[in-house]
């Protein structure tokens, strides 16, 4: 059975087994917590996604492991650089281009999934494309718990399918390192999907011709924004970087080259969650 | 308070009473026998014995504690449990032991342990609406305060919600997500009182009439609904999608 996830509930339903002395295991993951034991047997959701989420990811599944993709070392992957200086700095305009649906087109244009899948994906809005995308990804936690209420082991399995989902960055960050040479001295920084610089008006409408130009011919779309007030504070371990797009206030913390905040960032590309 | 009140209320008691004629004798064997089936009911800390839900509840629980699976047993399996229990060699007595052993737990757990269902769509709501076992329960004013229907009642109000929405205003579709009450046996729908609902949603947009409803944007009259919801204390366990 499936429920929405109320802490209040679950911590019930861990009292009554540890009450009645019922061992059983505990799986959580990025969007579900499931309770299994004599007992029960509980998936609750996290959040409620709509069954076409996982509906898209059962089909992307499906037509991954039908190609093998090499193993991808995730100390390798690289989601964002920049150029910053250890002083802040302030502009009243920077430029922003970012890849629309970039891990379902590396999936498409790698041969991973095939032109339907790809137009159904597109489809979705982009929370539930990103979601069924990074469900590759997944990973579980999972604790087993005895008679007497004690965790006694703890696993972590990470999805089979992980390597898809990681292939994509990998791909996606050659591409975005590649544009960002053809900014040059323009370039200010990239996260994940998106470049952003700093230019003339002028020369910046011809830099966005050609780096749209530029993802066009390796298959991506993407989308160009100018963002106002952009402003860069240097913090201890990061750069906060704030701006509007459009009415919007914006914020993003880029690491100042911290490895351990690598799983932050593992954490956001598949919840999207600042 | 009138006298003809405590006359009904005596009339009601002497009807409840006469249950066998005049003149009949009962069967000692039998009496023993139904004296002895009272005394394994299972009563709660306020005397009164519990639902068939609640003690089925409490059977499987017995069950898992004793190694037995029954992660896909329902409480309303009443002939499934009564096997397992056979097989188990597990009595009524145990059951009960078990209870009074922490009955402030369990009776604890049959007010408070509550399952909020994933959204259904408006087909699928009838289909587990048909298929649940268990008593149901309605929220349908602001107040929220939950009072019991049967199944036939609950199906009339979301026929005259369903109706409400396509007649009144462009609805693609909506969901509900029932609250379940896992030891009570229970399921609480929130679905709005139809009248209320109009007026509220009129007075929102500032229309009158439900043809000036129905030309209003299909975004603004979502916002003005979800709005609604919101106050309510509905927006958790309903959600409708406007064209």
């Amino acid at each position: 059975m499936k429920a929405i996830i109320d802490a209040s509930t679950v911590n019930k339903y861990i009292d009554l087994h540890k009450k009645m002395q019922i061992p059983f295991t505990m799986t959580l993951s990025t969007y579900t917590t499931r309770i299994q034991s004599n007992l029960i047997d509980l998936y609750f959701m996290q959040t409620e996604q709509p069954n076409r989420v996982f509906a898209a990811f059962a089909q992307i599944k499906n037509q991954c492991i039908k190609k093998p993709v090499n193993q991808i070392l995730k100390e390798d992957l690289q989601y964002y650089s920049h150029t910053f200086k250890p002083h802040n700095l302030y502009a009243d305009k920077i430029f922003n281009i970012d890849l629309k649906s970039a891990y379902a087109t590396v999936l498409h244009k790698d041969g991973y999934i095939d032109e339907k899948l790809f137009n159904y994906i597109n489809r979705l809005p982009k929370m539930e494309r990103l979601t069924a995308v990074g469900m590759l990804a997944g990973k579980k936690n999972i604790f087993e718990i005895n008679a007497h209420g004690e965790a006694i082991s703890n696993t972590v399995k990470i999805s089979e399918t992980a390597d898809y989902f990681f292939h994509c960055v990998k791909r996606i960050s050659e591409t975005i390192n590649e544009a960002a040479q053809h900014l040059g001295d323009a370039f200010l920084f990239s996260w994940v999907d998106g470049v952003y610089f700093l230019q003339d008006e002028e020369s910046a409408n011809t830099a966005a011709e050609i780096i749209i130009d530029f993802f066009a011919s390796k298959g991506f779309k993407c989308s160009f924004d100018v963002l106002t007030n952009f402003e860069v504070i240097s913090e201890k371990k990061y750069y906060r970087c704030k701006y509007m797009k459009g009415n919007e206030k914006k914020t993003m913390n880029v690491p100042k080259q911290d490895t351990t905040i690598v799983k932050k960032i593992e954490n956001y590309l598949l919840t999207k969650q600042y | 308070m009138s006298a003809l009140f405590f006359i009904k209320i005596l009339t009601n008691c002497k009807n409840m009473a006469k249950k066998y004629p005049p003149g009949y004798v009962k069967n000692p064997k039998k009496v023993a026998a139904g004296k002895a089936r009272a005394e394994k009911g299972i009563k709660d800390s306020t005397g009164k014995y519990v639902s068939k839900t609640f003690e089925n509840e409490l059977a499987r629980t017995l069950l898992a504690n004793k190694g037995i699976d029954v992660s896909k047993v329902k409480p309303d399996q009443d002939e499934k449990i009564k096997k397992l229990l056979d097989d188990a060699g597990v009595t009524k007595k145990e059951i009960k032991q078990m209870y009074l052993n922490a009955p402030d737990f369990f009776d604890d757990l049959k007010k408070t342990l509550k399952l909020t269902g994933t959204m259904k769509d408006g087909n699928q709501v009838e289909k587990v609406i048909d298929e649940y076992k268990g008593k149901f329960l309605i929220i349908d004013t602001p107040e929220g305060t939950p009072r019991p229907v049967s199944k036939t009642e609950i199906k009339l109000e979301l026929i005259k919600f369903k109706q409400f929405l396509s007649g009144k205003i462009n609805v693609v579709d909506f969901g509900l997500s029932p609250i379940l009450s896992v030891f009570e046996g229970t399921a609480t729908y929130h679905i709005p009182n139809v009248e209320l609902l109009l007026q509220e949603l009129k007075s929102s947009l500032n229309v009158s009439t439900d043809k000036q409803l129905k030309k209003k944007d299909g975004t603004e009259v979502m916002e003005a609904i979800n709005n609604i919801l919101k106050e309510w204390g509905f927006s958790e366990y309903i959600v409708i999608y406007v064209s």
